[in-house]
Order: structure tokens, then C-alpha cells, then sequence
């Protein structure tokens, strides 16, 4: 589904323990030591297999993950964009310079609609700010799908699928 | 509860740390408040919901993972089904019910407004991507014209959508 190029990263035993223990860190002083003392490593392991993972890029970063509809960020909307091929990057750039626009991406499909971005507002007013903005600078057709209801919102964790 | 001056200047505090046993310690220090008063703070931001977690971000891309964003045109009736499916499934990561309008705020009738769900699904590989979404038609009786899987071709751009100030 992503682009056919990817290529599955494998992890040992001990780096998924790690994975795992390093989703959600228990909130205590020298973390580290605890989860290597868990899983009978020393901290030293416990740290060089995660420096490894993140060399590899498949720990981004470790740190705070916040709510953002508790920090006020409760209202998002989806613009779809349609661009031509040959502008897609320089339309991509625009909008990614912008503070307000979290997430773009190309999605190519049959109803044309090929660029999507993502933002996000601590107000119904804002966001229409924000939307106004981006929609009166951008000469291309676009649909802005608003949020009425957020049905989940979570973090990807390791997969194990049963199937 | 609203986020308090305090909170903000504790949040603040906590970006751009590094993953050791220092860690709280050094925040701690940066806030000249004792380590087992920053570990109280910050179980009361998790209590509150502020703080979701303090873990890994994962890169879904280098590990293989197959992943796109899906669109369904779904009854009013049967979105606390979806909700329960979704609840379930570790792969759906994200789930919108959303509306459609035009450039100038009115109520678009384009095709893709008929596409009320949005939602995110990551999977292994792309035999188990499939075998998912297969699951999630036959369960909530999802016809193949009204589901719309869109992968994406390029990222330009992944943030995280707030800016704590």
C-alpha cells in the first residue's frame, strides 16, 4: 500500500521486548536501569539497542506524546487538493512551510483529488482562519472535508497480527 | 480542566530531552523542583489526559508496515459498530467522521462527500492490509463502491499538530 520500494526491517527478539517496554515508560527516576532490570539487560544494552533501532529509523524519537484536542487543539479538517503532476512538489512545498498545516501527502485517485493536508485549530474560528488562508492563496479546486467526530485517536504500537 | 500557566511552563520543560536515567532528574533540575515532584506533575498531566504517554514514536515505513488512509460511506446506524471494530483493531490509528464543502463554505456534493469516514489502517504487510480490510467490509456490510482505500504516493510533510506555546 505504501510505496512498493519499502523493505521490512527485521527486529531480534530483544529489540521488540525493548519496543514494547519503551511504548508507554513508566513515569519513575533512572527509567532505564528499570527496564533493563526487567528484561535482564543492562542499561548500557538497553540503550545501545535503541540507538541501533533508531539508526536503523525505526524509533523516530522517544519523548512526551501529548493530547492535542487537551492542549485545545479539538478542531481539525482535511483540504484536498487537486494539483497536476508536474506542480505536485512545488504545491507540497507551499503548504508545508505553513505552521498550521501538520501532515501532507500525495494520495492519487479516481476522483482526482491527488494532495491532502491536515490542520488543526483551538477554535471553530480559527480554523476557518486558517482554511480561508490556505484556500484564497491556492488557484487549484479544493474540498475541505471537516471533522465532526473524532471516533479514535492513538499511537502506533508494534503490530502482531493473529490471522 | 484547562491547561494552567504552570502546566504550560512544565510542559515546556519537557521537549527535547534525551532517553536516559537522568532523564527526570535533568528535567527536574531545569524546573528547580525536586525529581519526586516533577514525577508527581507529570502523573497528574497523565491523569488529566494531557499527557498520553512518554514513549517511542515508531517509524511505520522502516518497519515494513503497509498503510493508507480509507474512506467509507457509512449509515449513521452503523457508526457504533464501526466504533467497536475500530476500538479492537491496533492498526487504526486514526478515525474521522467528516463533511464536505466547497471552496467558498458551501455544502459540497462532489463524490468524495459521500465518504463520511476517514480513518487510518497500518498493517504488517500488504496480504494482512487486505485480509483487514476484508474483515472490516464483510463485518459492517461494506459494499465495494463504498469503500475508497487511498495509499499515499509521497510525504511531504508529518508533524505533530500542536505547538505547545
Amino acid at each position: 500500500m505504501t510505496s512498493s520500494n519499502s523493505k521490512m526491517v527485521s527486529l531480534s527478539g530483544k529489540e521488540q521486548q525493548i519496543l514494547n517496554e519503551i511504548y508507554d515508560i513508566p513515569l519513575a527516576l533512572q527509567p532505564v536501569t528499570a527496564i533493563g532490570k526487567k528484561l535482564g539487560m543492562s542499561s548500557n544494552q538497553v540503550l545501545e539497542i535503541i540507538s541501533n533501532l533508531k539508526k536503523r529509523g525505526v524509533v523516530r524519537r522517544i519523548g512526551p506524546v501529548f493530547s492535542h484536542r487537551e492542549l485545545g487543539y479539538s478542531y481539525n479538517a482535511m483540504i484536498l487538493f487537486k494539483v497536476d503532476e508536474k506542480s505536485l512538489d512545488r504545491a507540497a512545498a507551499v503548504l508545508s512551510r505553513k505552521k498550521e498545516i501538520s501532515h501532507v501527502f500525495q494520495r492519487n485517485n479516481k476522483y482526482g483529488m491527488n494532495l491532502y493536508a491536515m490542520v488543526h485549530a483551538k477554535s471553530k474560528e480559527q480554523l476557518k482562519k486558517i482554511i480561508n488562508r490556505v484556500v484564497d492563496e491556492a488557484k487549484m479546486p479544493i474540498l475541505v472535508a471537516k471533522t465532526v467526530q473524532e471516533l479514535k485517536k492513538d499511537s502506533l504500537t508494534i503490530l502482531k497480527e493473529v490471522e | 480542566m484547562p491547561l494552567t500557566e504552570q502546566d504550560i511552563v512544565i510542559i515546556n520543560a519537557l521537549q527535547g530531552t534525551t532517553f536516559n536515567d537522568d532523564l527526570f532528574t535533568n528535567i527536574a533540575t531545569r524546573l528547580s523542583i525536586s525529581p519526586d515532584k516533577l514525577l508527581e506533575k507529570l502523573e497528574n498531566l497523565k491523569k488529566r489526559g494531557i499527557l498520553r504517554r512518554w514513549g517511542v514514536f515508531l517509524n511505520s515505513r522502516t518497519l515494513g508496515y503497509n498503510s493508507a488512509l480509507i474512506a467509507l460511506q457509512l449509515p449513521e446506524n452503523k457508526i457504533e459498530k464501526l466504533e467497536n471494530w475500530i476500538k479492537n483493531e491496533k492498526g487504526v490509528t486514526h478515525c474521522y467522521v467528516r463533511r464536505f464543502f466547497n471552496k467558498d463554505g458551501s455544502v459540497s456534493n462532489h463524490e468524495l462527500a459521500s465518504f463520511n469516514i476517514w480513518l487510518t489502517l497500518t498493517s504488517l504487510n500488504k496480504s494482512y492490509f487486505h485480509h483487514k480490510v476484508n474483515r472490516l467490509q464483510r463485518e459492517l456490510e461494506i459494499d465495494n463502491n463504498l469503500i475508497l482505500i487511498l495509499p499515499s504516493q509521497k510525504k511531504f510533510k508529518l508533524r505533530v499538530p500542536y505547538d505547545i506555546q
